[in-house]
Parts: C-alpha cells; sequence; structure tokens
C-alpha cells in the first residue's frame, strides 16, 4: 500500500550529469557531527558505551537494519573484554572476529554505510577517526520461499527471484559458473540509493548493449526506485507504447538462458524481477518450459500463444466488425444462430462487446487486487453469475460471451504478463474502429500497429527483429523451438561476439548395441 | 504558433474522422432482411416479377419461419426497393445463394438481368445460378412450404458428388460474356403430386436465350466431356428386356483433349475417363481379363454412341456449351466466330474414349 503511494509522489526527470554532480557535493560537505544530529532524530538509532571508561568506545548504527546475533554474540563481547589492551581504532580489527572492518574518514561515506547496516565504532572524544563494522541483515524482513508464482511451469526448475539482490546473485552466480560472468554495480535513486547489478557473459555480450544501459542508468535521475521493472521503464528507448521494450522475469533460468544467448540482465535490490534486453517482440512468447520439452511439442504450444496474442486482440473487434457491416461473411449455418441470440439485445454489436470486455477488465482487475481465497469467489460470480445473467437479461448474446471469454483466455497463454497487458489494452481501439470503419477500421488499425511496432528499439535494435528487418537465421526461433541440434548458434544479428554455443552431435546406434541387428 | 501546430493537426483530424463516421451506413446482422434465394419471372404486361425468400432468424434460430415476398417491378433494380416496402428491415442482397430464373423468362432473354442486376458487386460470385421449369415464383412457394432454404445445398451436391457439371456464377458469367462458347445453367423442376422440387438437367443458352434443355442422361455425358471430375453413375442396358441384364460404371475422373485438325476442318476428342464397375450382369466375372475386355468394349460403344448423339444435339441447335470454339480459338490463330458457327453445325468430330476400369464391386 505504501509502495502505491509513493509511486504516485515519484518526479521522474533525466537532467544532465553536471547537474547531478551538484546535488552529490551537497551530502558530501557534511560534517560528521551533522550526521550524527541527523541520525539521532531517528528513534531506532543507537547509541551504546560498553565499558564505562573515559575516553570511553561508543557504537552507533541503525537498529532496524543490524543483525543483533552478531552485536551480542560477536561484537560486544569482545568489546567489553579486551578494550583496555588496544589504544588505536585500527587495532579493532584484531580483537572482533567479524569480516569486513574498515577505517573511514569521511562523513558522506559514514553516512552511507549506516544505511547499509553497518555500525560505527569510535572513541568519544576523537571524532575524527572512525571503524565501521558491517553487522547488517539485508535478509530481514525477506520471504523464505523463492518459488516462481507468476510464471509458473510444470516441468523444469521452480526456482524464482526474491526481493534481496545478493541472493538473487547468489541464484546467478551459482548457475552459471563461470568467470565470464561479469557483474557491475550502481547506485539508482537519490533517496532510495537502490543498488542495481547489471549482469553479462564477458566475451559473448556486445560491449555496445553493456555501455548503452551504462550509461543509461548513469544518466538516470530520480528520488526513488521501488522495483526494477520501474528501471526497466526508465532505461527504455521510448516510453510512449503500451508494449514492453524489456523481458521481465522472474525466473532464474530463464536469466541464465537470457544472458547465455549474449543478452544483458538487469537486477535490482528490494526487487524480485530480472530485467532482460535488447528484446524483441517474438521472445516475449517462448518460455523456459519451451526447452524442456520435445522440440515438436514445444513448438506447438509456441504456435498456439501467438495465435492466442492474434485472437485476443481481434476477435471481439472482428465479432463487432461482422455484425455491424459485414454480414456475408458470415456462413448460412451459422447466421440463425447469431441472429437469433441477439434478437433481443437492444444495444448495437460495439456497445454489447464493449460492456462485456469492460467487465472482464473489472473483473481481472478485482481479481488481482484481491487476496487469492476470496479472488475464488469472484471468478464464480464474474464468470458465471455475471455472464449467465447478462445474457438471460438480453444485455449481450451468448455467443459474445463465448467470444469475449475465449479473447481474454487466449490473452493469458502469453508468458510475459507485461505483454499480456499490452494486448489487454490494443483490443479497445480496434474495437472501436471496427465501430466505425468495419474490416477498413481494423486494417488501418493493424497498419498503425505494425507500423508502430516496426519504430520501437530495445536498446537501439529494432523490436520485430528477425521480421522486419528480415533476418534468415532468426525465422525458426521466432515461430518454433528448434530442437538442439539446430540451435547451436546465438543469433549473429544481436552482434554477439561468438556466435557459437556448442557443436551438436548426433545419437547413432552402436554397432553392437545390446539388441542391434 | 509551432509549438501548437501539432495540437491543430490533430483537432482537425479528429474532427474530419468524426464527420466522417456519421457517413457510415451500418447493416446490423439482425437489423436487416437478407435474402437467401432470388426468383425471377416474366409477367403477363412485360414487367418483371421477383420472389425473395428470406428467412426470419430473430423468430427462430432454424430457417423455418421464411417470409415469401413477390414484387412487381418494371426493371430488376427496383425490385428490391419494391421489397423494401413490405419488410421492417432494409432488404439486403449479399447473402443470396441462388438466383433462379422462371423459364419463360430464360427463353425471352436475360441479358437485361444479367447486366444490371447480377452483375452488381454487392452479388457475389461464389453463388449458384439455376433455371425452373415452373415459374421462379411458383418453385419458391413450394420451398417456402417445405420451411427450407436448401436450393443451394441441392445444386451443390448434385455437382459434386453427381451428375451435374460444376460450375457457378462466376462460370455462368465466364460463358455468357465469352466468345465461342454459351452458357448453361442447371434446371429444376417441380413434382406438382406430392409439392416436391428436384433437379432435372441442364438448360443451355444461345446468346440470351435459354434454347435447349438436356435430360439427366444427356447430362451425365455433358458433364464427362466438360468437368474434370464427375463422379455419376452412369448406366448401361444391355438387353433391354432383361432388368438383370443392366451394367452400371461410376465415373471418378474425366479428362477430355480436344485437337483441332486445321486442313481437315475437323475435331478430336480424346476422352480418358476412370470408372468403376458397380454393376454388371452376372455372366461376367470380373476376375477374367477375357470378360473386362468386353466389358470395357461394350461401355467404350455404348458412350461413344451417347457422346456423338449428344454433340449432334448441340450442332443442330447451333448452340456451344463446350466452348468449342473457344478451344479451336486457342490452338488456330486464324479463328473467326462468325466463319466458325457457319461450319459449326457440320462440324466433323470424332470421339476416342480411352475406358480405365480402376477396380470393380460394391461402392460406398
Amino acid at each position: 500500500m505504501n509502495i502505491c503511494k509513493g509511486l504516485g509522489e515519484v518526479m521522474v526527470r533525466r537532467k544532465r550529469v553536471s547537474q547531478r554532480s551538484e546535488g552529490r557535493l551537497e551530502t558530501e560537505e557534511k560534517t560528521i557531527s551533522e550526521v550524527f544530529e541527523k541520525a539521532n532524530k531517528s528513534s531506532d538509532f543507537t547509541t551504546i558505551t560498553p565499558l564505562e571508561t573515559d575516553p570511553s568506545l561508543v557504537i552507533s548504527f541503525y537498529q532496524t537494519l543490524i543483525e543483533p546475533k552478531i552485536i551480542q554474540n560477536s561484537v560486544l563481547p569482545f568489546l567489553k573484554e579486551d578494550v583496555s589492551k588496544i589504544r588505536d581504532l585500527a587495532e579493532l580489527k584484531n580483537i572482533i572476529p567479524v569480516e569486513g572492518i574498515h577505517m573511514i574518514k569521511d562523513p558522506g561515506e559514514i553516512e552511507r554505510k549506516l544505511h547499509d547496516g553497518s555500525a560505527v565504532i569510535y572513541y568519544s572524544n576523537n571524532q575524527e577517526k572512525f571503524a565501521i563494522v558491517d553487522i547488517g541483515n539485508s535478509r530481514l524482513g525477506q520471504r523464505e520461499t523463492n518459488e516462481t508464482e507468476n510464471e509458473f511451469s510444470v516441468i523444469g526448475p521452480k526456482v524464482g527471484f526474491i526481493e534481496d539482490i545478493n541472493t538473487n546473485l547468489h541464484l546467478l552466480r551459482d548457475h552459471l559458473n563461470t568467470s565470464d560472468l561479469i557483474f557491475e554495480e550502481s547506485l539508482v535513486g537519490s533517496r532510495t540509493k537502490t543498488k542495481v547489478v547489471l549482469a553479462y557473459l564477458d566475451g559473448v555480450t556486445n560491449p555496445e548493449y553493456v555501455n548503452t544501459v551504462n550509461q543509461r542508468i548513469k544518466e538516470l535521475d530520480i528520488d526513488a526506485t521501488f522495483d526494477n521493472t520501474q528501471i526497466e521503464q526508465l532505461i527504455a528507448d521510448k516510453s510512449t507504447t503500451p508494449f514492453p521494450l524489456f523481458i521481465s522475469t522472474e525466473r532464474v533460468d530463464r536469466t541464465v538462458g537470457a544472458l547465455v544467448q549474449g543478452n544483458i540482465v538487469l537486477l535490482s535490490d528490494k526487487s524480485s524481477y530480472a530485467v532482460i534486453g535488447p528484446a524483441s517482440l517474438m521472445d516475449f512468447f517462448s518460455n523456459p518450459e519451451d526447452f524442456y520439452l520435445p522440440s515438436i511439442i514445444a513448438s506447438f504450444f509456441k504456435l498456439i500463444r501467438i495465435f492466442g496474442m492474434l485472437f485476443s486482440i481481434f476477435a471481439t473487434s472482428f465479432y463487432v466488425a461482422i455484425l455491424t457491416f459485414h454480414y456475408e461473411v458470415v456462413p448460412k449455418d451459422l447466421l440463425g444462430p447469431i441472429i437469433f441470440s441477439r434478437a433481443n439485445v437492444p444495444f448495437p454489436p460495439v456497445i454489447e462487446v464493449l460492456f462485456l470486455e469492460i467487465t472482464i477488465d473489472l473483473l481481472r482487475e478485482a481479481g488481482a487486487r484481491l487476496p487469492t481465497k476470496i479472488g475464488q469467489t469472484l471468478g464464480i460470480v464474474g464468470g458465471i453469475v455475471i455472464g449467465q445473467a447478462t445474457v438471460e437479461a438480453a444485455l449481450t448474446s451468448n455467443i459474445l460471451l463465448i467470444v469475449v471469454a475465449l479473447a481474454a483466455l487466449s490473452s493469458f497463454t502469453t508468458p510475459i504478463y507485461k505483454m499480456s497487458n499490452a494486448v489487454r489494452l490494443l483490443r479497445y481501439p480496434f474495437i472501436l474502429l471496427a465501430s466505425v470503419w468495419g474490416g477498413l477500421g481494423i486494417y488501418a488499425g493493424l497498419t498503425i500497429l505494425i507500423a508502430h511496432l516496426a519504430r520501437l528499439k530495445s536498446l537501439g535494435v529494432p523490436f520485430l527483429l528477425p521480421i522486419y528487418p528480415f533476418r534468415k537465421g532468426g525465422i525458426a526461433s521466432a515461430f518454433i523451438r528448434p530442437n538442439y541440434m539446430k540451435s547451436n548458434n546465438r543469433p549473429w544479428y544481436l552482434r554477439v561476439l561468438s556466435v557459437k554455443k556448442y557443436s551438436p552431435v548426433s545419437n547413432k546406434d552402436t554397432d553392437k548395441g545390446l539388441n542391434s541387428e | 504558433m509551432k509549438k501548437w501546430r501539432k495540437h491543430i493537426i490533430i483537432f482537425l483530424l479528429l474532427t474530419c474522422i468524426t464527420g466522417l463516421i456519421g457517413c457510415t451506413r451500418t447493416r446490423i446482422i439482425d437489423k436487416i432482411s437478407i435474402v437467401h434465394v432470388f426468383g425471377f419471372d416474366l409477367a403477363d404486361n412485360g414487367d418483371l416479377v421477383g420472389t425473395a425468400l428470406f428467412p426470419e432468424y430473430t423468430k427462430s434460430k432454424d430457417s423455418d419461419e421464411i417470409q415469401y415476398l413477390s414484387v412487381k417491378a418494371p426493371t430488376g433494380i427496383l425490385l428490391v426497393r419494391n421489397m423494401s416496402e413490405y419488410t421492417s428491415t432494409p432488404v439486403e442482397i449479399s447473402k443470396i445463394r441462388v438466383l433462379l430464373f422462371g423459364k419463360n423468362y430464360a427463353e425471352e432473354g436475360i441479358q437485361d438481368m444479367v447486366d444490371r442486376f447480377i452483375i452488381n458487386p454487392q452479388v457475389g460470385t461464389n453463388i449458384q445460378i439455376a433455371i425452373s421449369t415452373e415459374s421462379a415464383k411458383e418453385t419458391l412457394n413450394i420451398f417456402k412450404e417445405e420451411k427450407s432454404l436448401t436450393l443451394a445445398d441441392r445444386l451443390r451436391h448434385n455437382m459434386e458428388r453427381h451428375t451435374l457439371p460444376n460450375m457457378n456464377l462466376h462460370v455462368f458469367l465466364n460463358h455468357f460474356y465469352g466468345e465461342g462458347m454459351d452458357a448453361y445453367v442447371p434446371m429444376v423442376t417441380t413434382e406438382d403430386k406430392n409439392r416436391r422440387v428436384k433437379i432435372d438437367g441442364l438448360g443451355i443458352f444461345k446468346n440470351n436465350k435459354l434454347k435447349l434443355h438436356l435430360n439427366p442422361e444427356q447430362t451425365i455425358i455433358f458433364s464427362l466431356i466438360n468437368d474434370e471430375k464427375t463422379e455419376a453413375d452412369y448406366q448401361i442396358e444391355v438387353d433391354e428386356s432383361d432388368r438383370s441384364e443392366n451394367l452400371v460404371i461410376r465415373t471418378y475422373q474425366s479428362k477430355s483433349k480436344w485437337d483441332w485438325d486445321k486442313e481437315g476442318q475437323k475435331l478430336k476428342l480424346n476422352l480418358q475417363l476412370e470408372a468403376t464397375l458397380t454393376h454388371y450382369p452376372d455372366r461376367f466375372n470380373s476376375e477374367k481379363p477375357e470378360d473386362i475386355r468386353k466389358l470395357k468394349k461394350l461401355i467404350t460403344e455404348k458412350l461413344e454412341k451417347d457422346i456423338d448423339k449428344l454433340l449432334a444435339l448441340l450442332k443442330e441447335n447451333e448452340v456451344d456449351p463446350i466452348g468449342l470454339g473457344n478451344i479451336v480459338r486457342s490452338q488456330d490463330r486464324s479463328w473467326k466466330k462468325d466463319s466458325f458457327y457457319e461450319l459449326y453445325p457440320a462440324l466433323p468430330i470424332q470421339a476416342d474414349i480411352n475406358l480405365e476400369i480402376i477396380h470393380s464391386g460394391l461402392q460406398s
């Protein structure tokens, strides 16, 4: 809920680099006393003195960010026993059995470390030397399970990302055991200081993509980020499009697959979604599960998904166009059922369709916001009760009910949620165009849609890539899932540094097999 | 100003679009009267009589609520207008599936109707055209009583699986306007006793007038020559007095190849026929090559005789539904329409039949 409120307040602006560096100077000018003064305003900022000596040793930290166990077991006991032995703060390294003790003087850096969950140790009379002990607990308040919830698959690993970047990076590094995997870290958000990590495979990914993303992140000026998908929009090539220009996924296998393919991956702290780019339209219809199923079956499913998207966009608009203008195309035997079911409906087809489409979208929106248990009831209420009642009340025809339900169903086949949202929106302009100009309107809309898609770019790569500009080598993997004998190369048109992934070996019958003839 | 230009353009575009939307006439599917069969007749005073059948789907899901409307008008174009005076919703003719002409009208000539009504782009060309031996009005009235709109299906399946040659309005128009050929259409007839409509051979036009009516047997022969795939049962009575001496073949494929002998001014037809023996007299044994040869000879002779008879009939009536003129034109550069059709009634045509029996016995 808080996130929703905060999102509204976010002011997004892209500034010149020079303006941005001014802002940074401001924070650097703070003195150390100002830092502590400001921190003390918060009730969770704690300062403790382990032993009452003069000059006494002081530990300060944000109570809410640290792991109490470490400070209780590994810091305080040693300080209480051995504090008299040391003369200099640098010697703390020898007595406290915690990794990551640094000596820092810069007040800005100290402030940042405090926010990362470190404790600052210093002598009460000497505010120039500070020891920083990393006792943070970033996993505090994170969920324990990391099963993929939104991108489910029957076969294959169900490991997904969670809202902690270290865990996510661990998952990636653990899966991809190569030193070619590079993580480049940067901070985004003047208030949230969110850690953003750009991952790519060295020697495979084209450095141009890395540079582009790095530059866009560097130039980004925003106060707070809440999710990776927000950063994705901010660094996208074009913001006035309903289509997602990057793939956002919570699946680890999909992310690793993208890295191996030569794409870049963007992860950010507090976000369970990885952003993959450059993406093309056809990538949104492939699913990691395709690679775990036989290629023939997976190809069929992929074609079904592509058909599902087209059907979802065009089904209801064709219904409107045909019923309003082109009754000739209805087969003779279908005329009866269609006309009879519409006979008592008082509205023109477009009103009837909009009524049902908006009902479906209301149900969907309500279902997405409601808790799961109530959501199920809603499905029954919406699907059965409202649907049946509207037909009986002659507000819509029951043939339309089938068409709309099928269209809604087929929009869910798109594996990437953001894409299915785009499809969901695109229907409305097509319905309106169909209602005013019939088939011509749909055709005009389609022309505009294709022109729009052809202009889109993801990290400078055309969004329609294997289709337009036409690249023969990519057509197969755009529409079907080729078998592993054929998909041993990376798409060369993504300008990867090394094209070959592996050399396929066909398994032959052994001559002296157990049951050979 | 420059800043506002984009907005002004968008505003003007929207205004134009909104204006244009107001001009479109919607044809909402349940707010129109969809004509399924249209019949044309000639009234006694020379006016046209148009008869239309349109189902009222708003009252019933099946096509059993059929509206029957018959109006008079001086020209074909006005028929729809006159019909609209009787209906509660606009009459739409785009879904016509059969055009039916009364025999009287067809014999008088249908040029004006084809020129002014049938080639209207609203009417599709993948529809059927037929002539009824009764008046179209009477035939459609029977359909109304029958509560069926199946005339198109009746024609269609007889073309695909039985005697009629494959055709539709497109083929008809090609033959009607084409040089060196005459149009032909299926005929339907009514049985007075039990008020039924049935397919009855083929009608052949001479220019724009119905000239000749082929009976079903002649229609089979015509289809074999004219059509590539005719599934027809062809019956031969070996001995007319004995019912068991009957021979039936079912043809599957027929390929006719015409050769024009320019010097001799004669045509040669080579007909490749594939058929199955579905019924033959018991004295023949289909396992003996000897008997098969005998049967083949029997069939070929009869077919050749029938083809000669049919061609003679066509020549006698000076009609050319096969499009012999067109066939000769394709092989002879110096072809002239007038001189060819002067020669046509006496044109020698030799038919060779190459029969192949692919199997025999019961046929599903």
